[in-house]
């Protein structure tokens, strides 16, 4: 979906508003939104620092003030409803209630609404993958792509050729786990490939 | 609760001249099971009774030594002494009702049971000990999981309520006492430079930056695409700095003979006061620390006054009295404590 406003990029920001019962949809590109002071969808998603889970609703607040200046913005022609709400089997939330709770209602809410989440996730977090713990698979272990110490014969990994592109994603992957040696050597044989 | 053991809070930590105590937190939830702002009080005792069994039977040597609390039996007083102890959150105890505490008999381990996400885990230890309290957590963590089926994806890692803490879904803390930093001013720009390295610097007492008894906690922000090890290392590097930063500022600042006299002054009031508010105690009492920490004043321990902190929280205290008590009768109680402690 390409940015309503500019209409050239693609659009990665979506603002819901409801005025008075009247709800509209905006889709912007990150530059469109950024110059209307918009953030993302949970821009102001919690307080970063604590787990207690209060100011959630700052960023929402936020965005009621914004309606006369989108409307303007965007000519105010662009309204439109939803025509059925997706709702999530196992906790019964839409994506509204969770824009409006600011918190998910369930795991599998993640995996429901993934596509509306992305923007906003990947700006809390700058775009981040997991390289953490994960059930079953040990904290030491610092990255998914580090070879597991025992063998497990009934998971082979494909035979694979590495390309330019994986070695720049472990680098990325590596830098985010701030693995700074390992992402030295990645850095070096992507030189070493790419100048062949 | 067992009076057998020892609490955490009692006992002596690394580097304790600056670091009161290290905390780290991780939250988990069930697959299938709505996360508890949503869900309804058959699931929320259904997610409880899952947890305490894991925790009681799932292999732990602790297991056997936790208690579990159930927060709608506790007083207003006893739940605000839990906050005070760090053991659980003001919105957890805000609304006790169907809300549960598993808690280890010395305190350091507590389990949240569907605050913001299903499961809370924290473990408290005194002093500079991020290594520890993160080996303890990983361990219980891992047990737990062998019973419990926790929501995780490879992409973003531990699924929690609130996507701010997606990924490792651990924050560790440390608590600084940094009078000296703070007084000559030097705090201002180690906090923007620290905010700058993805940690977050908060006062502990108080609202918004400030902070009073020059007390913060520094913690990390990144949950995504960082390890838990690396997040560790990060922090106790932060903290091994800071901790040399104080300590040379304590050192310049305790030449001064009028910034010894503060010191000495605030040993003076705690020795003879008849009347001590909360607030006056935490003023007081960080000066008192400095001086102690220093080398100014001695006869006095820091593990006395980590103690002494501890016991003359307000609910605290109520809860210990075992009766009702005014706030004059409060303040009179806890000046007698200090004096009982410092000698008079």
């Amino acid at each position: 979906m390409k940015c309503q406003h500019c209409g050239k990029n693609e659009a990665n920001v979506h603002l819901r508003q409801n005025i008075n019962g009247q709800v509209t949809e905006h889709a912007l590109c990150s530059q469109c939104a950024e110059q209307m002071g918009v953030g993302g969808m949970f821009a102001d998603f919690g307080s970063f620092g604590g787990f207690g889970g209060l100011g959630m609703m700052s960023g929402f607040d936020h965005f009621a003030g914004l309606g006369s200046l989108l409307g303007s913005m965007l000519g105010g022609t662009q309204q439109r409803t939803l025509p059925q709400t997706r709702r999530c089997k196992v906790c019964g939330s839409s994506f509204d209630d969770i824009a409006s709770r600011g918190k998910l209602g369930c795991a599998d809410c993640y995996e429901l609404f993934a596509d509306r989440l992305a923007p906003s996730i990947e700006r809390m977090h700058n775009r981040a993958k997991h390289v953490g713990k994960l059930p079953g698979r040990p904290a030491a272990e610092s990255a998914p792509a580090a070879a597991p110490v025992q063998e497990q014969p009934e998971k082979k990994p494909e035979p694979h050729i590495e390309t330019v592109e994986d070695l720049r994603a472990q680098l990325k992957a590596a830098v985010a786990a701030e693995e700074y040696e390992k992402a030295a050597i990645l850095r070096d044989r992507i030189k070493e490939m790419e100048s062949k | 609760m067992s009076t057998a053991a020892k609490k955490w809070y009692q006992l002596n930590g690394t580097d304790a001249d600056v670091v009161l105590s290290t905390r780290v937190r991780l939250a988990r939830n069930l697959s299938g099971y709505p996360f508890p702002c949503v869900m309804n009080d058959e699931q929320r005792a259904k997610v409880n009774a899952l947890v305490r069994d894991a925790v009681e039977n799932g292999g732990s040597v602790i297991g056997s030594r936790f208690a579990c609390i159930d927060l709608s039996e506790k007083s207003r007083e006893e739940l605000v002494s839990l906050v005070e102890r760090h053991l659980i959150s003001p919105e957890f105890a805000g609304k006790p009702a169907g809300r549960m505490l598993m808690l280890l008999d010395d305190e350091s381990v507590s389990l949240m049971l569907c605050e913001e996400d299903h499961l809370r885990l924290q473990v408290l230890e005194p002093g500079l000990a991020l290594d520890k309290a993160y080996d303890m957590a990983d361990k219980l963590d891992t047990l737990l999981s062998e019973r419990l089926n926790f929501a995780a994806s490879e992409k973003l890692g531990y699924l929690t309520a609130c996507p701010t803490n997606l990924g490792t879904a651990m924050r560790a803390s440390v608590m600084v006492h940094l009078p000296a930093l703070e007084r000559t001013g030097a705090l201002r720009s180690l906090s923007s430079s620290i905010a700058k390295l993805g940690l977050t610097i908060r006062g502990m007492y108080g609202e918004g930056s400030g902070s009073r008894g020059a007390v913060y906690q520094i913690s990390n922000q990144e949950t995504l695409g960082v390890t838990e090890k690396s997040t560790i290392e990060k922090l106790s590097g932060i903290i091994s700095q800071l901790i040399k930063l104080e300590r040379d500022a304590r050192e310049k600042l305790m030449a001064n003979p009028a910034e010894q006299d503060r010191v000495w002054r605030a040993l003076g009031v705690l020795r003879t006061a008849r009347m001590i508010s909360s607030e006056e105690f935490i003023e007081l009492y960080s000066q008192l620390r400095l001086g102690v920490a220093s080398g100014q004043i001695k006869g006095v321990t820091l593990d006395a006054l980590s103690e002494l902190s501890a016991k003359v929280q307000p609910a605290t205290m109520l809860v210990d009295a075992g009766t009702a008590l005014t706030p004059a009768q409060r303040d009179a109680r806890r000046a007698e404590m200090i004096r009982a402690m410092l000698g008079e």
